[in-house]
């Protein structure tokens, strides 16, 4: 009995004390919030008195910003500290989150009370959370007026016309999205010129009809010339140049990895799936025939990556298949100069086979004509799928808002100023040579996390396409000589229905084309998936798509 | 006298040994490709096929690795955390399974019960990023490491279940001799409990030799980085093609031979020292788990 009444007592204790704790808690973050309101109010308001004076007394102390990392930099890096300078701001590495589990991570640190003023997010379908949970803040027209030129650079590499539709909610702005020049270029294929010449072709093919020559005489004609038959015309990422010969890239791969559906625009002008397209089921005709006949790969079901670098090709690396696709011209280029090494996968092409040469053994071609004159290869797009996001702490103080658009106008106005963001300083981090070109010290600093810890590139918050050009002139001189036809990913809001369905229409349309190209079930269960398609979800996903467009929009 | 073998149990010997040598396989095969990938040229790996034995080898791998800075770094860090982690922690249990393990210790039931609790329900991620970085101000130290885990309900109650079985006759005969409770713990008890220390200690120090999660979450300074998060950057480094877009730029590849070479380097100790206690381990196993 006794014990059983010292038993109730220490668990009436320990409640109690839980009770107390959770009190004293609440008590604390509540107490802290108007407190901090109270402070960035005062730092406004001296703010404003000092913005009528034009400029802000040098005495004054630097205002702290705090930008989410995936690394620290150094603490004394010379090249934050002329940003901060130049700014009078003083940067807070202390929000490190790793780019991987990116959510994961931000949602545990954030539900402990503390905030960034600037996040990159990874994906801009996420925003519409960080919008509800109060993180991010709308960029309201005055402060667009701030960085005109970011508009007037970005809105040029807007092809599609649709980079706004997932920073947008009700026509208010919340995220600044970065352009990646170079998605602006589309894939290309890269070809075994060596096997053209040894089964008798001498041009790189442009039609299906020359592609399907070349597919059977690589399967048929022994294009390695070791007697045995033990090559293919063509894998997984070539399947892009036929779908692309009928009209559009359906989803992103077949092999390994995440299966994305691809969205373009349907004759109407409204979003719409791609692998649901009627000029799919052509297409897969076509691959069904390949298959049957023996030139694709029968391990294309496990892609041709085997691991490692993702654009790496194992399987044309090794001479199993003839053409290969889904890589960047700058993935295959030889090294422009003495200075440079060549691609990532040039350089693993050689290793594997140190008697090839570029223009000879191998070389780059473009998309091929289909049939109905249509033709294409995948284009990632200059829109990239990352978005800045100012921060609700962020905005109630003006001094810090107006430092970071500063930084970010400065970036696509002051050339040099974007050469020390990106390359470091001329002497230590870089040199030129002779011709004037842009030399990475590679001595000091070997890998690009060398200068991420000396302070480059964190500052650049958002890409400038055109002084990357500018300061990279190899890179997209060679890059420009293989531009060609592409159809370019359209953004796109994820909505509700969107989250709930995509993984099973993933799914359903992976088994489906693989069914259909191994000849496991006819061509004509296309129509037949096409209508499972969007019975299981696929209209909900369209129709809210499209309504969410032009909410977002405010139209 | 030897026992006849009937037929049943020369079947069931051949399945029992079939089914242990396929999971022995199962477990050798991945091991042997990731030391043979460690050792192979960047042109042997790009052939198709597994790579079981090493048809070529290269050092280039470890050399890469070992002139790697961070990895360095990371590797004493590691090493600090799981030699103070572990000792800690033993420390502590043994300390706590002392006092519960005697059956006149007051409230007994309702510590015991206090602490099964924990095993079965937790705060969740949040919460105890809250306590570890905001209210104890661990965040970026070795602490936000070491001081969470300390204390798991589970091998509490494995050892103090261990120490429940020494006969408290042996507790007496030290009190007759004028021995007090940490006399009785350091030369009668811990002398008797040599292969559940080691089992713990095993099982502590791989967790934290293992661990990544955490060192991702509470420590920001690349210099306090854990080896588990700088091989598990260096192994994803380049294996999307989202990162490249997002970089803008052509990111820097790590071979893969580089990357095995790190994993082995950082599997080493482990290996090393998994033999010396395992013989104390499937006794440890068996004597904590049973309570008479």
């Amino acid at each position: 009995m006794k014990q059983r009444n010292n038993m109730k007592k220490g668990i009436s204790l320990v409640l109690v004390i839980a009770l107390l704790m959770s009190l004293s808690a609440c008590g604390k973050t509540t107490e802290k919030n108007p407190a901090e309101q109270t402070q960035a109010e005062t730092k406004t308001e001296t703010n404003q008195v000092q913005t009528e004076q034009q400029k802000p007394t040098p005495k004054e102390d630097p205002v702290v910003i705090q930008i989410v990392t995936s690394a620290q930099p150094d603490p004394d890096a010379k090249v934050i500290k002329a940003v901060e300078e130049k700014y009078n701001v003083k940067f807070n590495w202390d929000w490190v989150v790793d780019g991987k589990k990116f959510n994961e991570v931000m949602g545990v640190k954030l539900s402990s009370g503390e905030m960034p003023d600037f996040v990159m997010l990874p994906d801009s379908g996420d925003i519409n959370k960080y919008i509800k949970q109060g993180l991010a803040a709308e960029i309201t027209p005055e402060m667009q007026a701030k960085i005109p030129t970011y508009f007037k650079v970005v809105e040029k590499y807007d092809e599609n016309k649709n980079m706004w539709v997932d920073a947008k909610r009700k026509g208010k702005l919340y995220g600044l999205k970065p352009i990646s020049s170079q998605g602006a270029y589309p894939t290309v294929l890269i070809w075994r010129t060596d096997w053209l010449k040894n089964v008798g072709i001498n041009e790189i093919p442009k039609t299906l009809e020359d592609f399907e020559k070349a597919m059977y005489a690589f399967k048929e004609k022994d294009p390695d010339k070791d007697g045995q038959p033990n090559t293919y015309g063509l894998s997984e990422t070539g399947f892009d140049a036929v779908f692309g010969a009928f009209g559009a890239i359906p989803l992103k791969t077949l092999g390994k990895g995440r299966q994305v559906l691809f969205i373009t625009k349907n004759e109407q002008g409204e979003l719409a799936f791609a692998c649901t397209r009627p000029e799919m089921k052509e297409a897969l005709a076509k691959l069904q025939q390949y298959y049957k006949d023996g030139i694709i790969d029968p391990e294309f079901v496990t892609g041709e990556n085997k691991g490692g670098y993702w654009a790496t090709s194992h399987a044309f690396i090794n001479g199993r298949i003839g053409v290969t696709g889904k890589v960047l011209p700058t993935h295959w280029n030889p090294p422009y100069d003495k200075d440079s090494q060549g691609g990532a996968v040039y350089q693993e092409m050689l290793a594997a086979n140190p008697n090839a040469k570029f223009g000879e053994t191998f070389d780059i071609g473009t998309a091929i004509t289909g049939p109905h004159g249509k033709a294409g290869l995948h284009k990632w797009g200059a829109v990239n799928s990352n978005i800045g996001v100012f921060t609700t702490k962020c905005v109630q103080d003006e001094r810090k808002t107006n430092a970071i658009l500063q930084l970010i106008e400065d970036t696509f106005t002051d050339y040099d100023f974007y050469l020390l963001l990106t390359k470091g300083i001329e002497g230590i981090h870089y040199t030129k040579n002779a011709e004037g070109k842009l030399v990475r010290n590679a001595k000091d600093f070997p890998k690009d996390n060398d200068l991420r810890k000396e302070g480059v590139y964190l500052l650049e918050l958002l890409q400038q396409p055109e002084f990357r050009k500018q300061a990279l002139p190899d890179y997209y001189e060679f890059i420009e000589k293989y531009n060609g036809p592409g159809y370019a990913d359209e953004m796109y809001p994820k909505t509700e229905s969107y989250s709930k369905n995509i993984s099973a229409l993933e799914r359903l349309t992976v088994d489906t084309y693989m069914s259909i190209i191994t000849g496991e079930k006819p061509v004509e269960y296309f129509d037949e998936f096409v209508d499972l398609f969007y019975k299981n979800g696929g209209t909900a996903i369209e129709q809210e798509m499209n309504t969410q467009v032009k909410e977002n929009l405010g139209q | 006298m030897r026992i006849k073998k009937s037929r049943e149990n020369i079947i069931f010997d051949i399945i029992v040994y079939g089914i242990l040598l396929g999971m022995g396989i199962m477990t050798i095969v991945p091991f042997l490709q990731v030391i043979t990938i460690s050792l192979s040229p960047q042109e042997e790996l790009a052939k198709y096929g597994m790579h079981i034995l090493p048809q070529k080898i290269t050092w280039a791998g470890y050399e890469r690795v070992l002139s790697y800075g961070p990895i360095w770094r990371a590797y004493l860090n590691t090493i600090i955390r799981t030699v103070s982690g572990t000792a800690l922690s033993i420390m502590v249990l043994i300390l706590g399974a002392y006092a519960l393990s005697k059956p006149y210790f007051p409230h007994r039931k309702f510590w015991t019960l206090i602490i099964v609790f924990t095993m079965y329900f937790s705060g969740g991620l949040i919460p105890r990023y809250i306590l570890v970085n905001n209210v104890l101000k661990m965040g970026n130290t070795l602490f936000a490491l070491i001081i969470p885990g300390l204390a798991s309900g589970f091998n509490l109650i494995i050892m103090r279940n261990f120490f429940s079985n020494i006969s408290l006759s042996y507790e007496e005969a030290a009190k007759i001799d004028g021995a007090n409770h940490f006399q009785i713990l350091r030369h009668v008890y811990l002398p008797l409990s040599k292969p559940i220390i080691a089992t713990v200690s095993l099982w502590v120090g791989v967790g934290h030799w293992n661990e990544w999660f955490d060192s991702m979450l509470y420590i920001r300074d690349e210099n306090k980085q854990v080896l588990q998060f700088v091989l598990r950057k260096l192994i994803l480094e380049g294996t999307s093609v989202e990162e490249e877009m997002a970089a803008g730029t052509q990111i820097f590849v790590n071979s893969d031979t580089m990357k095995m070479a790190a994993l082995i380097l950082s599997m080493i100790p482990v290996l090393m020292i998994y033999p010396f206690l395992q013989k104390h381990f499937v006794q440890g196993l068996k004597l904590g788990g049973v309570k008479e």
